[in-house]
């Protein structure tokens, strides 16, 4: 019975689906050859299993590969169908840590490309979302199963909500996703495979939050709840005693280790193409999911390759050195370092991929515009210094020393690849004009007296910005390159390197000069989610966080912005609220034309080569990828479809 | 006459001055000999450093990572004097390589005494005369250049400024607090030596690695990197000289019953000329021997300090500084050149202890 009304269901919905996969990618469809889905499942209906799982059915130990795949698994159209088997090699700093291909982990609701532009069903077959953007239906795939072969129901997704996402307990001040205003969204079960997610008020990012990592299942979103049960002292009296004997002190401390994935929890039931099954002070080992849901166009189960090793290795130079040395299957390569893996190429046996970092600018600068001394404010505020600033990097030096010349001498904005973009944006302030930067400073009043290497404030005192910054993707050069450039037109400028948490306190608190990040989630799909676009001020970068104050608390704390930046606020919200393409076009592009034109963020230089080292023999690895976290790391280029071409030797 | 003459000339070999007998004894160590040129020239060369150096410090170039640069004397086989060739480079975007084209046909010749970046010598003296260069179209990069294009060479020659200075002040002043409060506190005894054990009790209990960080967190960020280095050499110093007081107090305890100091004090000499002409030379010895060990001691604490990431940092230049863009892969396998600051920290820290070697034995001339 329920099958039947969720067949009727999914030819309704399946209409509205597509029409909304179709509205949230103006333009033409991603092209890649590989990691694409075809709509077709594949002749027959007859699906294949790994060796190592068919051992396991013949034993009795595991169901057989149709009961234990969904009634439509999700088919991935690959280049080359794989062989089964081996291993892939990586490392991570600590034990159930990161690592180079751990995006592959995340599997949510949706899906994205490797462009951001793509928004397709993949856990769920079928979200619709009402016109009006406040509510979004979602269907979970019919027999879809936890990697312990428990189903999968939308009763999870509401378990979780109610009782990790909701509970006072472990998240004191609730979550910051599913939250419009002050306003949490309703979640609501309406069938066993069917939850609803309905906000007060428009808001279309919600589309694009399915294809994140925010709506990943078994890790910040529906938990396996049978199994997380144990670890909650609403379900399990005993929690506390279980936290105790993993050393925690409370149950809830522990239940906030086993809900992330990346933690050194083993045989925690999960979605992803492999499974943690091992993890040890020196190593983890994920095994193949038996229940993973996706399958080639031939009807093979994915992954293809057996299992992930990942060494624990906590030292970074070691850890490069043994990506040099080809201890690992597929390794970035540091730029600064690339002279290393060149030569040592041959001997560690693997090729080197030029893919690109999907990152909009390297690093970019904003000048805290709420700035407490009242002289710094009044210079920060001021549009010409900014643009000043812009025009004294040489990007072309920065390109051609540090990346081959391989890098984008964009300002800092958006990808191109945005429905709405305005090509003006990349090019603003971009070009290196010393001249210009030293007119426009001039003109601010800030002097450079004879004889003197800087410029002094309005008021004749020293004028040196603090730029704090905590260690990131770029090389450290870029900021010596900076600094240079800035005081060859007279402004001084101090890069301090902080810690992490340092930094953000400073830069909350308002006391910062200034701060730099990379300029990561710039795609169609991650621009638009409203808490981690690098530009919103309250963000990171923190560059206007009393304005933003004042704007949220309505006037009751922070300070009044001017009067354009209540309008720009005013237009975000609208934005996250469009209801048709037109308007969601329209609204970005007016958002993203302010933020351009007053150049809170300086960029330097953006998409910067990032070579990685292939192991040879590793197959269906993509010849271009964009890396970054806009584009979820490993998980949107597919590493289930990896194989190798003699699985033997890579036991 | 010429019996006048020789009697002092006789009287000189029988009985040799103190100074004479250090000198001569000094002069029989040989290692200290070396020792004490080489420290004297890395001397002259921090004072002169801007002047030996053809570049400036952060004069950037093009030439990023470029191998030091061959000099040549012969040109098509005629002598023409020390000359490079001009270079091109050229980065293959492929494979990520930089090759580094010499160009035969045009030469530069390396001038004498040339205008190139300018500086201030001594901090005031503004200047822009180096001892040697070559046309602003070629490139003299005797030790190569870092991944920034700057010359090695002229950095290397720099640092030594800040490496060989900026610890020798938290030296001295530990080395003066240490004998001055060290030997009122065992020459006088008594109630000033109780009150002054206690102070130094107390100021020994101050645990240094929280100290330093807190202090990491106190110095406002807009200091420049050697204005904090200087603060915290200065902040050290003034908890480090506890250990030396004490070894003056015992030894001055112990001394100052001895019958010449008695006999000092009988012949009216006042209590500080006790201290600084009898007392302290008598264990001269010991204080050189604390001293050479302390000066390397601050040389390699700079790099230690920069673990805690209160150290120096880029602008400033130090050996330090340079080393650390020497730690990683590319610059053992590929840039060799960036390491020869560690050369230059191996070749001091080794020459102060051979020198406190040689001046041990020699502020002790009579022991053989």
């Amino acid at each position: 019975m329920d099958g039947r009304i969720s067949r009727r269901r999914f030819l309704r919905c399946a209409t509205a689906a597509s029409l909304v996969t179709m509205s949230i990618r103006p333009g033409e469809a991603g092209g890649e050859a590989s990691g694409q889905p075809v709509a077709q499942p594949p002749p027959g209906g007859k699906y294949r299993e790994a060796p190592m799982l068919a051992a396991r059915v013949a034993a009795g130990k595991l169901p057989p590969v149709e009961k234990r795949l969904p009634a439509v698994p999700f088919v991935r159209q690959v280049a080359q169908i794989g062989r089964y088997g081996g291993t892939l090699y990586d490392q991570a700093e600590s034990p159930g840590g990161r690592f180079h291909l751990d995006g592959t982990l995340i599997v949510a609701a949706q899906e994205t490309d490797n462009q951001g532009r793509v928004i397709r069903p993949h856990l769920c077959d079928v979200v619709t979302a009402t016109p009006d953007f406040r509510a979004f239906t979602f269907h979970i795939r019919e027999g879809m199963k936890w990697s312990d072969g428990v189903d999968l129901t939308a009763a999870d997704v509401l378990w979780w909500w109610w009782n990790e996402a909701r509970n006072p307990t472990i998240f004191p001040e609730g979550p910051r996703t599913f939250k419009v205003g002050d306003e949490y969204a309703e979640f609501t079960q309406l069938d066993r495979l069917t939850f609803r997610i309905a906000f007060r008020e428009p808001f279309r990012p919600c589309l694009n939050l399915s294809a994140s990592e925010y709506m990943a299942f078994g890790t910040y979103f529906g938990q396996p709840a049978h199994w997380m049960k144990q670890f909650h002292a609403a379900f399990n009296p005993d929690a506390d005693k279980i936290a105790r004997q993993h050393g925690f002190a409370a149950w809830y401390q522990y239940y906030m280790m086993v809900r992330e994935y990346m933690h050194p929890v083993i045989n925690k039931p999960h979605v992803a193409p492999w499974v943690r099954v091992a993890s040890t002070t020196t190593h983890d080992i994920y095994e193949r999911n038996p229940y993973f849901f996706e399958v080639d166009q031939e009807g093979n189960q994915l992954p293809y390759i057996d299992r992930l090793f990942v060494q624990v290795v906590e030292d970074e130079r070691l850890q490069e050195a043994r990506r040099a040395t080809g201890s690992v299957s597929e390794g970035i390569c540091d730029m600064s370092q690339i002279s290393i893996f060149i030569k040592n190429a041959a001997r560690g046996h693997y090729s080197i991929r030029h893919w690109h970092l999907a990152d909009g600018s390297e690093c970019m600068f904003a000048f805290n515009l709420n700035h407490k001394d009242p002289v710094k404010r009044k210079v920060y505020n001021d549009l010409r210094f900014r643009q000043a600033l812009s025009y004294a990097i040489d990007r072309q030096r920065i390109n051609q020393t540090l990346y081959f010349g391989q890098a984008k001498e964009w300002q800092a904005t958006i990808s191109p690849s945005v429905s709405y973009f305005n090509p003006v944006w990349i090019s603003y302030c971009a070009g290196y004009n010393p001249a210009r930067a030293n007119q426009l400073l001039d003109e601010m009043g800030l002097r450079r007296p004879a004889n003197e290497l800087f410029r002094l404030d309005p008021d004749g005192n020293r004028f040196v910005s603090v730029v704090v910054f905590n260690k990131q993707t770029f090389p450290d050069e870029l900021l010596e390159f900076v600094r240079q450039d800035w005081a060859q037109v007279g402004i001084e400028a101090v890069m301090k390197e902080t810690d992490f948490r340092y930094r953000e306190w400073l830069c909350r608190a308002g006391n910062q000069d200034c701060t730099c990040w990379n300029a990561d989630m710039v795609e169609e799909i991650s621009a638009y989610l409203p808490w981690v676009t690098k530009w919103n001020p309250q963000e990171v970068l923190f560059y206007a966080i009393d304005w933003w104050l004042w704007y949220y608390s309505q006037g009751k704390s922070g300070v009044k912005p001017p009067q354009e930046w209540i309008d720009q606020f005013d237009r975000m919200a609208a934005w996250y609220s469009a209801r048709s393409d037109a308007e969601y076009e329209q609204l970005g592009r007016a958002v993203w034309d302010f933020f351009s034109q007053q150049l809170v963020c300086i960029g330097t230089v953006g998409y910067a080569p990032q070579p990685v080292a292939v192991t040879g023999g590793l197959e269906n690895v993509p010849e271009n990828v964009h890396m970054g976290y806009g584009t979820m790391w490993a998980k949107s280029y597919f590493v289930q479809t990896y194989f190798w071409d003699t699985p033997e030797k890579h036991a | 006459m010429s019996d006048l003459h020789a009697a002092p000339a006789a009287a000189d070999d029988v009985s040799w001055s103190q100074w004479k007998l250090i000198r001569v004894k000094f002069g029989s160590h040989k290692l200290a000999l070396v020792s004490i040129w080489l420290l004297g020239a890395f001397y002259l060369v921090a004072l002169f450093a801007q002047f030996l150096a053809p570049y400036g410090t952060w004069q950037p170039s093009p030439y990023a990572y470029a191998p030091p640069t061959h000099i040549h004397f012969f040109f098509h086989g005629k002598f023409v004097g020390p000359m490079v060739y001009r270079t091109r480079i050229e980065s293959d975007p492929e494979t990520f390589e930089r090759h580094f084209v010499v160009d035969a046909s045009r030469p530069a010749r390396i001038h004498w005494f040339v205008r190139g970046a300018s500086y201030r010598w001594l901090g005031f003296i503004p200047s822009s005369l180096h001892l040697f260069g070559v046309e602003q179209d070629a490139q003299l990069n005797l030790m190569g250049t870092d991944i920034l294009g700057r010359d090695c060479f002229s950095r290397d020659l720099i640092a030594t400024q800040i490496s060989l200075t900026v610890g020798l002040i938290g030296v001295f002043i530990t080395f003066v607090l240490g004998c001055l409060i060290g030997g009122a506190s065992g020459y006088y005894g008594g109630v000033v030596d109780n009150v002054v054990q206690r102070f130094v009790e107390f100021v020994t209990c101050l645990p240094t690695v929280p100290m330093w960080m807190a202090l990491g967190a106190a110095i406002p960020a807009s200091w420049s990197n050697l204005k904090v280095y200087f603060t915290i050499t200065v902040i050290l110093a003034l908890r480090s000289w506890t250990g030396l007081s004490r070894q003056v107090r015992s030894k001055l305890l112990e001394m100052r019953e001895e019958d010449y100091i008695v006999a000092a004090r009988v012949a009216g000499a006042t209590d500080w000329e006790i201290i600084l002409r009898h007392l302290l030379p008598g264990f001269a010895s010991y204080l050189i021997v604390n001293l050479t060990v302390e000066i390397p001691r601050m040389i390699l604490g700079e790099t230690t300090l920069s673990f805690f990431g209160l150290g120096l940092r880029p602008p400033t230049v130090s050996w330090g500084v340079l080393l650390q863009d020497a730690q990683n892969l590319a610059a053992i396998s590929t840039y060799p050149w960036l390491m020869f600051p560690a050369c230059m920290v191996v070749v001091c820290v080794l020459a102060f202890n051979f020198l406190g070697d040689g001046l041990r034995d020699a502020a002790d001339p009579y022991k053989e």
